[in-house]
């Protein structure tokens, strides 16, 4: 009988993932009962994972429909918009740009499913280097890209605002605080498939002083 | 671990009683028979620390799980015994369409995670998903993704820790998504 496990080895291997889902081999399984029968640290990750494997999918599928419009420009700037024209007016307006942009995506849709392997990366526009103000993100359009993950970091590399869009641009909410001084991060991250991203350059930019 | 009187100490029985839970549902499907297996293996364990008959202290997960397995595979055949096979809910472990593990969580604490995976970004989701359903490492993620492995680390770190954090209540859920989490006030 094998119980030399560590915690980090479980974890680095994916072995608590291939568990529930049926992949360990025998002596995989018995080396990771042994260990978890008096590990509090993997009981949890065991609990976590039982509950990340009911919760997931409703999330998952309930997201699909609401990342139609992200939900902070409906709220806010594009607040109008959302009020008069309602969601399919913006998601027509959208799909009409995307349509004027990119007329090969007209005459195959499908092609966002097979989309190439050599994609090529969103290239962020604004903002850049020395700014004063910072109210949107603005990037390029990805051929095939349905969603696109907007992602800003502070100094440290903490999250501090993330959010999905299917436009080019997304504006910062008030509630996100930019310090003067400050030196942030950000990227885009563009979907172009099932379960296929490509990412832009991370860049910085800091707020100028007053 | 255990006391020179060969009794292990509170917290490793508690700790012994939920990696038995989730082991016999994993194998049984049911919790009624989970409990089953899981009192039945506590009793063997205890008599056998009592008695002397576990070697070494830090061989005690592989020995308690020697004895699991035997009182799981007595419960299987009971239940064969006692009902044709395509009767029997919770044959194996995957014979079900809900995970019986979803026992051990409680519904605040679902409602935690739910709440936590609608504040994860959709690419985070992905790489759970990916990870949680289809067994697939940082490594198989990154190269169906395209992005370095050492990113997707990066990410389902922070997500599990997120989430983490969540079923622990070690932080409040933020119920507005997209927002910082700093912000609060």
């Amino acid at each position: 009988m094998s119980d030399t496990l560590s915690c980090d080895a479980i974890v680095d291997h994916g072995l608590i993932e291939r568990y529930l889902a049926g992949l360990l081999s025998e002596a995989e399984v018995e080396a990771l009962e042994s260990h978890y029968l008096t590990c509090a640290r993997c009981q949890t990750e065991l609990r976590l994972a039982a509950a990340i494997r009911e919760v997931l999918p409703a999330v998952q599928d309930a997201s699909v429909g609401t990342a139609e419009v992200p939900q902070v420009v409906a709220g806010r700037r594009f607040g109008r918009l959302a009020r008069t024209g309602t969601i399919a007016a913006a998601m027509a307006a959208v799909l009409a740009g995307i349509l004027l942009l990119r007329p090969s995506t007209m005459e195959s849709p499908s092609h966002r499913r097979a989309a190439p392997e050599t994609e090529i990366a969103p290239t962020v526009q604004v903002p850049l280097g020395e700014v004063g103000v910072v109210q949107e993100f603005r990037w390029t359009s990805v051929t095939s890209a349905d969603l696109y993950e907007v992602t800003l970091y502070d100094a440290t590399g903490d999250v501090i605002w993330r959010v999905d869009t299917r436009e080019t641009r997304v504006p910062l909410p008030d509630s996100v605080p930019l310090a003067p001084g400050g030196l942030y991060l950000w990227e885009v991250n563009a979907r172009v498939g099932w379960d296929r991203w490509v990412s832009s350059e991370l860049v910085r930019f800091r707020i100028s002083e007053p | 671990m255990v006391s020179a009187a060969g009794q292990p100490q509170p917290e490793v029985i508690e700790r012994l009683r939920l990696g038995l839970q989730i082991m016999a549902l994993r194998a049984l499907g049911d919790p009624e028979a989970a409990e089953e297996a899981v009192q039945e293996t506590l009793v063997r364990a205890l008599e056998a620390l009592r008695d002397g008959r576990v070697g070494d202290p830090e061989k005690l997960g592989a020995f308690v799980r020697g004895i699991a397995r035997h009182v799981i595979a007595d419960i299987h055949r009971a239940r064969q015994r006692a009902a044709p096979l395509h009767a029997m809910p919770g044959a194996g472990p995957h014979s079900t369409g809900d995970d019986p593990l979803t026992a051990l969580i409680t519904a605040e604490e679902r409602e935690r995670v739910r709440l936590a995976l609608t504040q994860l970004s959709a690419r985070d989701r992905e790489i759970l998903r990916l990870s949680f359903f289809e067994g697939l490492g940082p490594v198989d993620i990154a190269e169906r993704s395209g992005e370095p492995a050492l990113r997707v680390r990066k990410r389902k770190s922070r997500a599990l820790s997120r989430l983490r954090r969540a079923l622990l209540r070690k932080e409040p859920p933020v119920t507005n998504r997209g927002l910082p989490r700093q912000t609060s006030e």
